[in-house]
């Protein structure tokens, strides 16, 4: 087809000549692969020719345009300066999150190995409380306690500065240890009671039930191994320990808040009944220290029954007591004597 | 020569994203682009819609515009290329909606096709042949040879505006013609 046929019947087609029906010929032939060189330069001819008037809308259209253009610009512009502070964003983000994982990882780490729990129990009061791996302690009053959060490691360490009643969860892979200074008490599931005030040079182990391994943590050497009703006493100064059989009960009515005095010297009972009771005690020289007394309290028996008692058994010792703070003296009856 | 240097000032200023020079070239060939596309596609919205779409991928694509040495022709073969899509398209569409009455060859267009239209033409130039003379002069240079109103002005030497209502007058009465004559054509089929 020559360029002037393809253009008379473009023409046609573009001034609607041709009717509605027929214009669909048109159309495929126009998009077919026909006439391609025909076509193109009939089509040329076309734009060439149309007229550029504008219409009385022009000022519409160029606002419309100009909206869309200030959009687009916009949206780009936002999207640029939000992938810039993205890429901060992420930069800053990295080693922030590394750092807090890595931190809390670790704080996960070492509170479960290193985190002490200190239980301190003021005089006058007794705590009971039960370790990670079902141990139950019973902490006498003016009593420190350490232990972890939750054992770990081959063994299970606490450590003690006063009195307490353990009853040892068996667990023979992992052996449990009370530390006080330089004594260690080793045990493997048992019920026993450990007596070291720090203001007592003494150290006293009663077992009620297993048995237990008495260690000098200092020269790394055993000391001893207790049978149940057996005691130990172990004098932290001279290093050196005496072993007793005993009524192991005795040892261990505190816990339900009783008090049990078996052969003890004055000097001990004074200094357990300021912690039992709370108290202070001040004795003068006139009184014998060293005089023994064995002699059993109720829990609901207060400070006033046992100085009756007391007073009663020694034959001659006078109480002032003031607030907390009690004088024992021997008395005039007695000293006229 | 001239007219390429000022091109090349334009497409350099579009290329940087100049909105001024946007708006002079919009102002220059909206309303070309938009007849040219208006005489396919016969839809004054389509049309508005299609020339605001070219105009906004120019502004988004223009740094592609840096190479661009013609503008007219450039603009030209993409009103072009937007006429084809939307032609293609639609007819698609139309011929899926034919397949189930007619048989469309592949190619889409076949010698039945090449009959109709030359059928319709001859119709056309003989219609031509029975306008008044001037007219007819007019209509000729206009249609046939591919002369722009301001060219035919010259020549014959009369108002541009004559031109134009001569021609609107000749499209007018070929329109109507030629519907009765396609009128007749269905009733001898």
């Amino acid at each position: 087809m020559d360029k002037q046929k393809a253009y008379q019947i473009l023409r046609s087609f573009v001034d609607r000549i041709i009717p509605v029906k027929d214009r669909e010929i048109v159309v495929r032939w126009l998009i077919s692969e026909k006439d391609a060189d025909a076509k193109d330069a009939a089509l040329k001819d076309i734009w060439k020719t149309t007229d550029n008037h504008a219409d009385d809308y022009l000022q519409q259209s160029l606002d419309s345009f100009r909206q869309n253009r200030m959009n687009f610009t916009f949206k780009n512009h936002r999207s640029i300066v939000t992938k810039c502070i993205m890429r901060y964003v992420a930069i800053l983000l990295l080693p922030l999150t590394v750092g807090f994982t890595v931190w809390w990882i670790s704080s996960c780490y070492y509170s479960k190995s290193n985190e002490m729990i200190e239980c301190y129990v003021p005089n006058g009061s007794i705590k009971f409380i039960v370790l990670s791996d079902g141990t139950n302690i019973s902490v006498n009053s003016g009593t420190t306690l350490l232990y972890p959060k939750k054992f770990t490691g081959n063994t299970r360490q606490v450590y003690l500065s006063g009195e307490a009643h353990f009853e040892v969860a068996k667990d023979a892979r992992h052996s449990f240890i009370v530390r006080v200074g330089q004594l260690n008490v080793q045990v493997l599931g048992t019920h026993f009671d450990v007596n070291a005030y720090s203001d007592d040079d003494d150290v006293t182990t009663t077992l009620e039930e297993g048995s237990v391994k008495l260690c000098d943590s200092g020269r790394n050497k055993v000391l001893c191994i207790l049978k149940p009703n057996e005691q130990v006493v172990f004098n932290r100064r001279k290093r050196q320990y005496t072993k007793y059989t005993v009524d192991a009960t005795h040892y261990n009515s505190w816990i339900n808040g009783g008090l049990n005095f078996d052969n003890q010297s004055m000097d001990k009972i004074i200094s357990i009944l300021e912690h039992h009771f709370n108290v202070k005690i001040v004795t003068d020289h006139t009184l014998n220290m060293e005089k023994e007394y064995t002699m059993n309290f109720k829990p609901y028996e207060n400070i006033d029954d046992v100085l009756k008692v007391l007073s009663a058994l020694s034959g001659g010792i006078s109480c002032k007591k003031e607030n907390r703070i009690i004088k024992l003296s021997r008395s005039r009856k007695e000293v006229d004597k | 020569m001239k007219k390429i240097d000022t091109d090349r000032f334009i497409t350099l200023a579009l290329s940087k994203g100049d909105e001024k020079a946007f708006d002079t070239v919009f102002l220059d060939y909206f309303p070309k682009l938009k007849n040219f596309i208006k005489g396919f596609i016969n839809n004054e919205e389509e049309s508005e819609n299609i020339v605001q779409d070219l105009f906004m991928n120019l502004w988004i694509n223009h740094k592609l515009l840096a190479d661009i040495d013609n503008l007219n022709a450039y603009l030209y073969s993409i009103a072009k290329n937007a006429v084809f899509h939307f032609l293609r398209n639609s007819s698609k569409h139309q011929f899926r909606y034919l397949e189930e009455s007619e048989n469309i060859p592949e190619n889409g267009c076949n010698a039945e096709d090449d009959l109709c239209v030359e059928e319709l033409l001859s119709a056309i130039r003989f219609e031509i042949e029975q306008m008044p003379t001037q007219r007819r002069q007019i209509f000729k240079m206009s249609r046939l040879e591919g002369l722009s109103n301001e060219q035919i002005a010259q020549r014959l030497n009369i108002s541009k505006r004559t031109i134009e209502t001569h021609i609107s007058v000749a499209l007018s009465e070929l329109r109507k013609v030629l519907y009765i004559i396609i009128l007749l054509f269905i009733n001898k089929l």
